[in-house]
């Protein structure tokens, strides 16, 4: 908001000048430097900190590495290519401030982004290019706005810390307990696995756009034990299972607690090949994990919102945190509601709420869900039961600007391309979002070393907001 | 001939006890024994020469002629290999004239009866013998004894020993030894007295099924730790001795086969190894060269089902002396082919579990798999060996030993893998998600070679001294861990209690290779000098010992991922020919060698020194005293980063080893003994590197070292009481308690110590949990009736740790805690109760020997985990075997053995409340509501048949 202000008060400005005269000034924003000036004449690798400047293309061909206590700042409109599968392993702080009109990009020059159907042997997207970025238990900041990282997720041939291993395969990998990471406005596109993986940390996902993340398996934002936070107003589509996911694996300190809302899911859970969609296919809350997800848009995802339960004896996905409340955490307790499905056959529909099959569920339907799932399956549901959604196939059409529904393609979909998930006039799911939930801020508020913003919900269902807020892109 | 029949005379003793007169008829009787040992014969031929009838001697070295008329009796005494006896014997009214014959080995002369290289150490007598002389507390089996047994290998003569009890390997194989309940890795083996390196990569010590009972001679079970033995075997020394030139020329061999139970019920499948590359596509191109798919070949992951050839096992043993008896001789070979597996289930359990509902009701564990497994392991197990030895004078001689041992198995591993659902099939079991069938074979190849040079030399009166120069190879190659993969989804049918398979899609595979070399050089020096103190015997005893040990480990593994089909997200499974391939990301095709930590070089030096006293208190009481200096050096770097605590350590500790030992007679027949000695146990390679390895000890988890883990030093206390009525009979009675200082136990981890790595299947890792305190009480008997004879023994420990173990419960207002609960537990490995059981029957007569073991291992824990509770125990087993032979004129033996009557299985148990035995959340292969099995190994009866010669 406070941008569009500042934005808008500039043109005003700008155009009472132009009416009395033909001078045409514009004064540039002070950009943040920090340190020395990263050069840009050779191709990096090893140690690395200070400032790439606006407008340079760097060459990184070896793994680089932020030092603890370092810190590596990237201005708006820089452009990075990564060779060789080289990672950035960041000890100390690492920031990318790209902006809307120049974004900041880290990608693979060697491979080119496809359009249209996508399978995860086919489409390079999915074979790893660039490494990653690796934040290490010293990592106290790591801020990315409107950075493009594409390509990413080569097997991982160093271990920076303790922590991955040899093999892994990630966008990000954020391993600070007390770190603090936040990523606004930007891309993801194609990686062999997780998108990014938390294993600690406060964090603020917000109006992110996320492609084609995980080739036979992972999901988007896989937030592990410990990890607190946001993910909010993204756009997720094709990715190989879920696409926001809180599990509170290997923790034994705090619960990981997640807040997700206002995102829109498209085609999520199709290459789940290895455990047959075991894990979900949309928003997961399991393991011990506690979590909050109104007001999203799923489209022909594999599986619904899911809450995990867990019999007695089976655990592979154990049950997910309902009790409370516990007043005073970041998130008293789990709930959700306000979520908009929209199913183009009847597999998806019978798993809106999903059933027991893979895991023990226990989702609550809910009458303020679109469709309003309780009265559809009525007062003798019991959690999980294997249902008949037929009946529920092709309704509730979301009208996006730009994006034929029914659509048959959905297992192969997997990038945004020329189409346009912002919602139609006359669209059902606007103004049915639920706003009066808050999220506690755990984050820094500033325009360049946190959140632009805290994330507030949204009255329009997904990550589009008819008042122009909401994602960016 | 009449000097000779002289000198028989002359040496013949004989000892007349008069009884009272009864009846009409005279009785002869009495017994038998080796004039230089005093231990009875057994099957000795007593003959009365005019009337032709015969007797033979029984398991007690006892014979009697019954209802001779008054007369002149005259009898010829003999036994193979020893000098007969003629004797004259007077029967007079109702006379029983019993007496005592001793009989000298051929070829012996008076002045040779001290010199001890000329006894037939393989013997029971001279086993038992050595028993009772000894020093330390130990315990001998001979090879009559391993020949009468029903055991192939060591590991299974092993376990007849006192409180020795065998861990079995995947084809119940005995593979290591626990003695007194001391985990495998307490104890230290031996050859002829030196340590020789394993290629084994979890363990430091030789894996016991690599020797073939027809080599060795006798095995020495020491328990109690002299300073001049090495300080690193708390559970005992296993020291195999193998056999040495005897004084005759000797020509002994064996043609054995079998069969085994379990491929009567099903088929063998077996891979082709010819297609199996030795090396790892990295080291075929070098490091950092993109492997094509091509490189992943997929004929050795094709496997064959058939019911396997029969068991095949021969040996041969050749030796003489020359040059007047100063040059002995000995080779021998074996080679065994066997074939074995097992059936194997097994639940999968999970790193992390959900919380308890409250703080007084205990967590439940997690299961996310269920698996059906059959192993099918061809083993192909050689050995060759020779021994030289040369006595220059009677104040020099040397020894030159070397052997060659290969343990090749090549094994398919068949799983079927259930991933349990969330829901519930209508016979109540829990309904599966997917099944994945997979394949794996895989090659273990291991070979020892040693060669040792020995020496015992006298200096000048009263010093003497013993020394070695060994220099041991060992390498293990386990090239191609390949596993191929397939799987389906399983949906259930709503309502109807059905479920449909989906389409068998082709999946991940996975190549892994790994091999080390292990090298040896070691130097021991001891200096005997035998005096007199206060004019009593003593025998001062000081030296040391140096050796260098070093391993190079190689490993790189490789997963491939299946093409998916054209407009398809999966691979439709056709054949494994036909499955196609990638690399996802597209450099896996890099395998993992790069800063893989399971490629490392460690070595590891020890230095000792020592010195010791033996001295005769009295003519009763003998003690035995010293102190033993320890220093270890060890050292490894890997190729982790360097950014990762753990990529290299070096370690070092020095150990200061005090050792008394006792033993009052209170007769030639009782005697007690006690001891106190030190000892200490060093993490083995593989226990300090961090290298998640997939062929370590365990089959379902990864197997990762700790570096941060130290040694264990342990104080041991013994006492026993020991009887020797008569003969081979035998009692004994013993107390012993051990306090153990960071024993290293091996636990699961919910992710590794120093990559951090979370994955929801634990891994395992060695651990020090604090201190524990074992006390136990053994008793042994051997009693012999006529043909019959019973041997026994009996262990009871009773071990404490007490540590602590992750408990996570809700609280009253619903939140999570994590608490460290307080556990008390014996040590891992370590049974309450141990116990062996063999009824033998020896006929001399009908030239019959059978035997019927029977061992009773009590319940012990097997793996430890994190959480209260959820220690995995192995359930008590009780193995019955059964052996017999018969002899056939003077040189052949058919024997006949089984093994495994009872088809005992091994059980892990996991003692919680079972969810998954009675509810609606069933799970297979339970059996009971009061505890979960989470794994039901089968391993069916062998038997085997065969024929032994002996000239």
């Amino acid at each position: 908001m406070k941008h569009v202000t500042i934005a808008g008060c500039s043109l005003v400005l700008a155009l009472a000048f132009t009416a009395c005269s033909k001078n045409d000034s514009k004064v540039s924003q002070a950009q943040i430097q920090i340190g020395q000036q990263v050069d840009n004449s050779a191709p990096l690798s090893g140690a690395i900190k200070g400032t790439m400047k606006t407008g340079l293309t760097y060459t990184v061909t070896g793994n680089v590495t932020v030092n603890a206590g370092d810190t590596l700042l990237i201005q708006k409109g820089v452009t990075v290519q990564v060779k060789n599968g080289a990672c950035f392993f960041v000890n100390g702080t690492m920031v990318t401030l790209g902006t809307k009109e120049a974004p900041i990009t880290i990608t693979d020059p060697s491979r080119t982004k496809t359009t249209g159907s996508s399978t995860a042997t086919t489409d390079s997207a999915y074979a790893g290019g660039w490494g990653g970025i690796w934040c290490g238990p010293t990592c106290p900041l790591l801020v990315l706005k409107w950075t493009h990282l594409d390509f990413t997720g080569a097997g991982l041939q160093s271990i920076p810390f303790a922590g991955p291993a040899v093999g892994d395969k990630y966008a990000v990998y954020f391993g600070n307990y007390s770190g603090k990471f936040i990523m606004e406005d930007s891309w993801i596109y194609g990686t062999p696995d997780d998108a990014i993986r938390y294993y600690g940390g406060d964090i603020f996902m917000v109006r992110n756009t996320m492609e084609k993340c995980g080739a036979t398996g992972g999901d988007g934002l896989n937030a592990k034990g410990g990890t607190q936070g946001v993910m909010a107003y993204n756009l997720i589509i094709g990715g190989a299972t879920n696409g926001t996911k809180s599990a509170n694996d290997g923790s034994t300190g705090r619960e990981c607690m997640i807040a997700m809302f206002n995102n829109t899911y498209i085609n999520m859970g199709y290459r789940n090949v290895k455990t047959f969609g075991a894990r979900g296919g949309s928003i997961e809350i399991e393991n011990n994990s506690r979590g909050l997800a109104y007001n999203n848009l799923l489209v022909d995802c594999q599986f619904g919102m899911r809450v995990a339960g867990g019999n007695d004896v089976t655990a592979k996905v154990y049950l997910a945190d309902t009790t409370g409340p516990h007043n005073g955490d970041f998130i008293p307790r789990t709930a959700y509601g306000y979520n908009f499905n929209y199913v183009d056959n009847a597999a998806q529909a019978a798993q809106i709420v999903p059933t027991n099959v893979a895991q023990a569920v226990v989702t609550y339907p809910q009458s303020t869900d679109v469709p309003d799932m309780k009265t559809f399956l009525g007062a003798g549901y019991t959690f999980g039961i294997q249902y008949d959604g037929s009946a529920l196939v092709g309704l509730n059409n979301p009208q996006f600007v730009n994006y034929p529904l029914p659509n048959m393609n959905f297992a192969t979909q997997a990038s945004v391309d020329g189409y346009d998930f912002h919602l139609k006039t006359g669209s059902p799911a606007l103004g049915k979002g639920y706003t009066s939930f808050t999220i506690p801020v755990n984050i820094p508020i500033d325009a360049n070393f946190g959140a632009t913003a805290a994330a507030t919900p949204g009255k329009d269902l997904g990550c589009y907001q008819a008042d122009g807020s909401g994602n960016q892109h | 001939m009449i000097n000779c029949a002289l000198y028989r005379k002359l040496i013949a003793v004989f000892t007349f006890l008069l009884t009272t007169t009864a009846v009409l008829a005279g009785t002869i009787k009495g017994h038998v024994y080796d004039g230089l040992t005093k231990e009875q014969l057994i099957g000795a031929n007593i003959l009365i020469k005019h009337e032709l009838k015969k007797v033979v001697t029984s398991l007690d070295g006892g014979f009697t002629f019954k209802g001779l008329v008054n007369g002149t009796y005259d009898l010829q005494i003999s036994y193979i290999g020893y000098t007969d006896v003629d004797t004259i014997i007077v029967i007079a009214g109702n006379d029983t004239r019993e007496f005592d014959i001793y009989l000298f080995p051929k070829g012996v002369t008076l002045s040779e009866v001290t010199k001890s290289a000329v006894r037939d150490g393989g013997s029971d007598q001279y086993a038992q013998k050595r028993e009772q002389l000894a020093n330390s507390i130990v315990n001998i089996v001979s090879s009559k004894t391993i020949a009468i047994s029903p055991d192939i290998t060591v590991a299974n003569v092993m376990q007849r020993i006192s409180g020795v009890s065998i861990e079995r390997s995947s084809t119940g194989d005995g593979q290591h030894a626990i003695i007194r309940g001391m985990d495998k890795r307490y104890n230290t083996t031996l050859v002829n007295g030196i340590k020789i390196p394993s290629p084994d990569n979890r363990n430091r010590y030789v894996p016991l099924d690599i020797f073939p009972a027809d080599l060795l001679d006798r095995i020495e079970v020491i328990k109690s730790l002299t300073p001049d033995l090495e300080g690193d075997a708390t559970g005992g020394v296993m020291n195999l001795v193998m056999r040495s030139a005897p004084n005759r020329f000797i020509a002994e061999g064996n043609v054995g086969t079998g069969y085994s139970q379990l491929f009567l019920n099903r088929d063998f499948h077996s891979f082709n190894k010819s297609s199996v590359n030795s090396k790892s596509p990295a080291e075929l191109s070098g490091p950092g060269v993109y492997a094509p798919v091509d490189a992943f070949p997929y004929n050795n992951l094709v496997t064959d089902a058939s019911k396997p050839p029969i068991n095949k096992n021969v040996n041969l043993t050749l030796g003489n002396r020359f040059l007047h008896n100063k040059l002995g001789v000995i080779l021998a070979g074996s080679y065994q082919n066997t074939y074995r597996g097992s059936n194997s289930q097994i639940l999968q359990q999970s790193a992390t579990v959900p919380p308890a509902p409250n703080d007084h009701t205990a967590q439940q564990p997690a299961i996310s798999d269920d698996f059906y497994r059959q192993y099918n392991s061809r083993i192909d197990r050689s050995g060759v060996e020779g021994k030289i030895d040369y006595a220059f004078n009677k104040n020099n001689s040397i020894s030159l030993f070397a052997t060659h041992l290969q343990l090749n198995e090549r094994r398919v591993r068949l799983t079927s893998d259930t991933l349990l659902g969330g829901y519930t099939l209508p016979n109540n079991f829990v309904g599966p998600y997917a099944i994945h069938n997979k394949i794996e074979t895989r090659s273990d190849l291991q070979t020892i070679n040693n060669i040792t040079l020995q020496g015992n030399n006298t200096l000048w009166e009263g010093l003497t001294t013993d020394w070695s120069l060994t220099a041991a190879l060992a390498k293990r190659e386990v090239p191609d861990i390949a596993e191929f993969s397939m799987g389906q989804k399983v949906t259930p049918n709503a309502g109807a209690g059905t479920y449909t398979l989906g389409t068998l899609q082709t999946e991940d595979e996975s190549r892994e290779w790994i091999h080390n070399t292990d090298k040896d050089l070691a130097g021991y020096l001891n200096f005997h000098y035998k005096t007199a103190i206060a004019g009593k015997t003593a025998l001062l005893s000081f030296g040391g010992m140096y050796r260098h040990k070093e391993r190079d480990n190689y490993d790189n593994a490789y997963n491939l991922t299946p093409v998916n089909d054209k407009d398809s997200v999966y691979q439709k499974y056709v054949s494994i020919p036909d499955s196609k391939y990638t690399f996802i990301p597209y450099n896996a095709a890099l395998g993992n060698a790069a800063q893989n930590p399971g490629i490392y070089h460690a070595y590891e030096n020890v230095y000792a020194a020592y010195g010791m006293l033996k001295y005769q208190l009295s003519s009763h009481f003998e003690i035995l005293g010293g102190l033993r200096v320890e220093n270890t050096h060890q050292n490894y770097m890997s190729s982790l980063n360097d950014a990762l605590p753990g990529k290299s350590a070096d370690i070092n500790f020095m150990d200061f080893l005090p050792s008394v030992q006792g033993k009052y007679a209170f007769s030639k027949t009782r005697d007690i003994r006690f001891s106190y000695f030190r000892s200490i146990f060093r993490p083995a390679f593989a226990d300090l590197i961090p290298f998640p390895d997939k062929s370590g000890s365990n089959d379902t988890y990864l197997v990762e070292g700790n570096p941060y883990i130290k040694h264990t030093v342990i104080d041991n206390f013994d006492v026993r009481y020991e009887l020797f009525p008569k003969g081979l009979d035998q009692f004994m009675i013993g107390a012993f308690y051990k306090l153990i200082n960071n024993p290293i136990e091996y636990a699961f981890a919910p992710y590794s110590a120093t990559s951090g790595n979370y994955g929801a299947t634990p891994i395992l890792s060695p651990q020090n949990f604090g201190t524990a305190n074992n006390f136990g009480v053994e008793l042994v008997f051997r009693k012999f009736f006529g043909n019959f004879g019973v041997s026994g023994n009996y262990t009871f420990t009773n071990s404490v740790i007490n540590a602590t173990k992750l408990y996570v419960y809700l609280t009253p207002d619903n939140t999570t805690k994590f608490t460290n609960v307080p556990d008390r537990r014996p040590l891992q490995g370590q049974s309450a109760h141990i116990g062996n059981f063999s009824l033998l029957y020896k006929s001399a007569k009908n030239k019959t020997d059978a035997q019927l073991a029977l061992v009773y291992t009590g319940e012990r824990i097997n793996t430890l985990s994190q959480y209260k509770g959820f220690d995995n125990w192995e359930k008590p087993t009780t193995n019955l075997d059964f052996s017999a032979q018969r002899q056939f004129g003077k040189h052949y033996i058919i024997y006949v053995k089984a093994n495994n009557l009872l088809n005992t299985p091994f059980r892990l148990i996991i003692k919680q409340h079972n969810n998954a035995y009675h509810t609606k959340t069933q799970l297979p292969f339970q059996e009971s509501t009061d505890y979960m099995t989470v794994q039901y190994d089968r391993f069916y009866a062998s038997y085997s048949l065969g024929f032994r010669f002996k000239f």
